[in-house]
């Protein structure tokens, strides 16, 4: 009798323990929104990187804040900079210094001003080392208040993308009252504030009581869902307003009308870098022959199905400066196998290391087709997949690798976009050094005229195109589904949402 | 009279079959293995690909019968050398004294606490690709179940008439291990390897699916099955043949270890009877 | 009594100290840190360093392991770098969800085991047992992560009766927390019955070979009295033991299922950490789960301990 109370004594207690822990989730954390007109739910594949801007280098942490902060200005869809916290601005003839006027009665979420006095110290915070950016605000020499709704930059150096600088998401202004608690609960002037973060669950946001505009939605959630199998399956069953999908799941959406289907090219590109120092790929004519190898289309289609534009040098297709490379190497797997001859390797002689980020399928399924069409010239690939951590490490910041697959966001102007392939630049993780193109960076920031600045990037682009440092792939096109009832969804060229535009309309 | 064991009859053929199957793909497959067909993926089964083709336009069947070939010698691998180190343990600590038998129950304690995703990470991270590192991380976690069994084993037989004479007549410690107490456990083993033959397989297959096993373009049947999840929703029939493989070469080991162990114990009891 | 406890409890914290630092010795091997993740492909160098140097990372490896031990004697497990939330809140959100699929699956599977096993060994049917033997062998051949996407696809992409990836407490909701667990909770099932039907089988057919067994027959006790009133409570306590070690082995073990059905447990919250090289977090639920595991095992083998005196003499709890 004695086993029998004991056993059961054990799975009483088991019991107790459990109806213990569920009760950890507390209701106001996870309550799910009732569906209504004012809240929207999106799906999101990764949790923020926390909720600092200044504090991330990472997408998934600026889709977030781009709605909790204001940048003290902002960009529409196609770069052109708009106003945000800033009203106007006003920039000095010899480009060295920049004055903003704010816009009055600016007020963070816990109710404080966000006045000149905040803007001066996040950005003295921006500047400092414990932010991740600090590195690209080193041009700014001093920030002060000339008055309460007046802030004045002044400059170092000469740099003619300044003002785009004050667009990015991590150069919004934080509430640095609570610098140290902001990547779990932020305190910013934007549109929304934080409700509740269960990582890995869901993130809510409700609307900021000391924000002045309109807003269309009160509540957004975003539900962390890294499954797209899940995700796809909420949104057809109805509780999600918006996600992102692959190619493949378009025709899921397509003709259902319920929802409406986004596919917008992204300020952005994919390529496969190559160690400009490995042996085999110092020499040129391999790495040409590589381009020469690799059918683009067949890539794309393979990979994206067929969702993304082909380029041919490090510049997406969307931004104003860009030069339509893609003619320089068609596909041509015999010209290829010639200029492998050339450099005097024949079939089967080279071979080269493959490193595939684990966390990015697309990659991961990118290197595997590219690795076939090399084998198909005769270039053995190794491949390994390894962890984002180890890739980080190893390959990007080691550098020890001959090729991968990884992409890059976009940036507003070509130099802050190509300044990685300056010879000593500790981002070059390519090895790629040429003279010509470094002088030509230094001479873009420094171009007053615009139609001048636009001639060196498209020889920048051009250099890089004739160079082949790396594959350059493609600029992503981007597929969101939204509800059709949704409207005002949009996406920009830098990694912000504009959650404040969208709203209800009903048929 | 012999008693027929169904378990075991099943056991061998579907394990010969897997065999068969899979050594062929080291002189013949259909198609190459590895080579794209990009316009020509997710096709279903038809003359030409038997079992259709991927997201990458490869013969599925071919894939298959090398990944296969790949999951089975892991297998074999990995069991081999997490039984040798396991009796080894099992050995000792059952033999010697009292504290060191109990720092080592401890160290397995800790081995079967640590998680295996975590061995498998670092032994794939450092020590590279091929099955080596992914087999050694499964054999790891085949240990315990050898080293709790001779341990059990050794302590059940210790106790017997014949050992403790051994023991009067001066016989030394590893004499006695290897004439009188490991004979009678052989069996036992034989069963117990048999079947931990498809837990490997289970396992390096959940490795693979983790992204911790077998690195592409070799194929993996566990690595095949994390492909065909991303399809599940478009081309669900993707996740078919490699789960079928997987759970019938499973299948035919835990039958056939079953098996043995019904033949050898009805063996033993007729000879006593 | 009192010593035996203590000795094994002494035995677990040696047990704990060498899992997590191991633990540590692997994430000191393997390459990347937190820091690189935070900067990214975005950020530069010496931004690397700084937040290495937020993070403690600049230390050398005994003493961060040090002042993690010095931290641990206050039960203050960190504060995860990937997060910035503490670990305790972290495992503490996560543990409902992990703990419901490993006691909901066990107890499901135990059920089954004892209804079938009973069955397959007590009744007069051949069929039922080669019926029971052939559910063993299958179920403990069918991979897990196999039988999650087989699910997903049938009632969730065909059916269209289960939402995937929308984990409701229940606090919220019983029915949408038992309906966002179901399918894994089946699946976990279906895993854990092939060692528990087995086991069940064994020791029935056991007690079909006692004699107070053959006696209780033969004075026409009926077999529904007999099964339940004594059968049961004499060859039950191994497969409860049995239950409640797969239910440790279960709270590390269902990161697969989890992440396939998206839900937010401590196992898919044990890939992430590892995957962001989050060390307080992957330390804290490594410690967590090995004293959840090493408590169990206790519980279970005090339960054999009382049930079974022989056990004591037999020396078959090793101390």
């Amino acid at each position: 009798m004695k086993r029998v109370y004991s056993a059961a004594l054990a799975v009483f207690l088991l019991s107790v323990f459990l109806v213990s822990c569920s009760k950890n989730i507390s209701p106001e954390e996870t309550q799910p929104v009732a569906p209504s007109s004012s809240s929207v739910r999106m799906a999101i594949a990764v949790d923020p990187d926390g909720l600092d801007p200044q504090m991330s280098a990472s997408a998934s942490t600026f889709q977030v804040t781009s709605s909790i902060y204001e940048t003290l200005v902002t960009v529409d869809e196609s770069g052109n900079i708009q106003p945000c916290l800033a009203e106007s601005w006003k920039i000095a003839d010899d480009g060295l210094s920049i004055t903003f006027i704010l816009r009055e009665g600016a007020m963070f979420s816990d109710g404080d001003a966000c006045d000149a006095d905040a803007v001066v110290s996040s950005f003295s915070r921006l500047v400092s080392p414990v932010s991740v950016r600090s590195q690209d605000y080193s041009f700014i020499s001093s920030v002060e208040a000339v008055d309460e709704n007046t802030v004045h930059f002044e400059f170092s150096t000469l740099d003619v993308t300044a003002l785009a600088k004050f667009a990015y998401p991590w150069s919004a202004i934080v509430d640095t009252e609570h610098e140290g608690s902001l990547r779990t609960e932020p305190v910013g002037s934007g549109p929304y504030m934080l409700s509740s973060w269960v990582p890995q669950q869901s993130l809510i946001l409700e609307r900021n009581p000391y924000y002045d505009g309109e807003c269309g939605v009160d509540m957004i959630e975003f539900v962390v869902m890294s499954d797209m199998t899940s995700a796809v399956t909420a949104m057809r069953n109805g509780q999600l307003d918006i996600i992102l999908i692959t190619g493949d799941l378009v025709g899921l959406f397509e003709g259902d009308e319920r929802f409406t289907i986004h596919a917008l090219p992204t300020n952005g590109l994919q390529l496969m870098a190559m160690n400009n120092e490995s042996e085999g790929l110092d020499d040129i004519r391999v790495r040409k022959a590589i381009n020469y190898a690799v059918d683009k289309n067949a890539l794309i289609e393979a990979v994206w199905w067929g969702y993304g534009e082909p380029i041919g040098s490090h510049f997406p297709v969307v931004l104003s400066e860009y030069a339509d490379m893609n003619g320089k190497y068609p596909y041509d797997p015999d010209k290829a196998r010639e200029l492998l001859a050339e450099a005097g390797y024949g079939e089967g002689e080279l071979n080269l290391r493959m490193f595939l980020p684990k966390n990015y399928q697309e990659y991961v399924n990118a290197g595997q087709v590219i690795a076939d069409m090399l084998r198909n010239v005769g270039i053995n690939v190794d491949i390994q997949i390894v962890e984002w951590a180890t890739w980080l490490s190893d390959i990007y910041n080691g550098r020890n690798y001959d090729l991968t697959v990884v992409g890059h966001t976009g940036r507003l102007d070509a130099y802050s976009l190509l300044s990685r392939y300056r010879h000593d630049a500790a981002e070059n993780y390519f090895n790629y050094e040429n003279a010509e193109f470094d002088s030509l960076l230094d001479a873009y920031v420094r171009e007053t005229d615009e139609m001048k600045r636009k001639e060196i990037a498209f020889r920048m682009e051009e250099i890089l195109a004739e160079d082949v440092p790396a594959l350059y792939i493609q600029d992503p096109i981007q597929i969101y589904v939204t509800d059709s009832d949704l409207e005002g969804f949009r996406t920009y060229p830098i990694n912000i949402f504009r959650m404040d535009l969208l709203e209800y309309s009903y048929r | 009279m012999k008693r027929h064991s169904i378990s075991f009859i099943l056991g061998t053929v579907i394990t010969v079959v897997a065999i068969i199957f899979s050594a062929v793909s080291l002189v013949f497959t259909p198609y190459d293995p590895e080579s794209m067909d990009i316009y020509n993926r997710f096709q279903g089964p038809s003359a030409e690909h038997l079992l259709g083709t991927d997201h990458f336009g490869r013969d599925i069947l071919s894939r298959i019968m090398s990944g296969s070939l790949v999951a089975l010698s892991s297998a074999l691998l990995s069991v081999t050398i997490g039984a040798l180190l396991g009796i080894v343990i099992g050995l000792v600590s059952a033999l010697s004294p009292k504290y060191v038998s109990s720092i080592l129950q401890r160290i397995i304690d800790a081995l079967m606490a640590f998680p295996t995703i975590l061995i498998a990470l670092m032994l794939v991270t450092i020590a590279g690709k091929g099955i080596l590192p992914s087999a050694l991380a499964v054999a790891l976690a085949i240990v315990p179940v050898f080293s709790r069994l001779v341990y059990t084993m050794i302590l059940e037989t210790k106790e017997k008439l014949y050992i403790k004479a051994a023991v009067s007549y001066g016989a030394g410690r590893f004499r006695i291990a290897a004439f009188h107490l490991f004979p009678p456990m052989f069996s036992r083993l034989v069963t117990q390897f048999t079947s931990s033959i498809g837990r490997a397989i289970l396992l390096e297959s959940s490795l693979s699916f983790l992204g911790l096993g077998i690195q592409p373009p070799s194929s993996s049947l566990g690595m095949m099955l994390s492909e065909a999840r991303s399809y599940v929703l478009t081309y669900p029939y993707q996740a078919i043949p490699a789960g079928t493989t997987l759970l019938l070469i499973v299948l035919g080991f835990n039958l056939l270890g079953d098996g043995l162990s019904e033949v050898i114990d009805g063996g033993r009891r007729i000879r006593h009877g | 009594m009192g010593k035996y406890i203590a000795k094994r409890l002494l035995a677990a914290l040696a047990v704990m100290a060498i899992v997590s630092f191991m633990t540590f010795s692997v994430l000191e091997l393997i390459p990347g840190n937190a820091a690189l993740i935070a900067a990214g492909t975005e950020g530069s160098a010496t931004s690397v360093a700084s937040i290495a140097a937020e993070l403690g990372l600049n230390r050398g490896f005994l003493e961060r392991v040090l002042l993690y031990y010095k931290d641990l004697l206050s039960f203050d497990l960190g504060v995860s770098s990937y997060f910035g939330e503490n670990v305790s809140t972290l495992i503490g959100q996560r543990l409902g969800v992990t703990f419901s699929l490993a006691f909901f699956s066990v107890l499901l599977a135990f059920i089954f085991s004892v209804i079938l096993g009973s069955a397959a060994a007590l009744g007069r049917g051949r069929l039922i047992d080669a019926l029971s033997r052939g559910v063993v062998q299958i179920f403990s051949s069918i991979p897990s992560f196999w039988l999650s996407l087989l699910f997903l696809i049938l009632f969730s992409s065909v059916l269209h009766v289960v939402n995937v990836g929308d984990y409701v407490p229940p606090s919220v909701s019983i029915r949408g927390y038992l309906s966002s667990i179901i399918l894994p909770v089946a699946v976990l099932a279906i895993g854990e019955t092939g060692p528990l039907l087995r086991l069940v089988r064994a020791s029935m057919i056991r007690v079909r070979n006692e004699d107070w067994y053959r006696i209780g027959k033969v004075r026409g006790i009926s077999r529904m009295r007999l099964i339940m009133a004594y059968a049961l409570r004499y060859a039950l306590p191994g497969p409860l033991t049995l239950a409640g070690s797969e239910l440790a082995k279960l709270l590390g073990g269902t990161a697969i299922v989890e992440s396939i059905f998206a839900l937010p447990g401590l196992g898919r919250l044990f890939l992430t950490a590892v995957e962001m090289r989050d060390i307080p977090l992957v330390e804290g639920i490594v410690i967590f789960v090995s004293f959840l595991v090493v408590l169990m095992n206790l519980v279970t083998d005090l339960v054999l301990f009382f049930s079974n005196p022989t056990m004591r003499k037999a020396g078959g709890i090793k101390l």
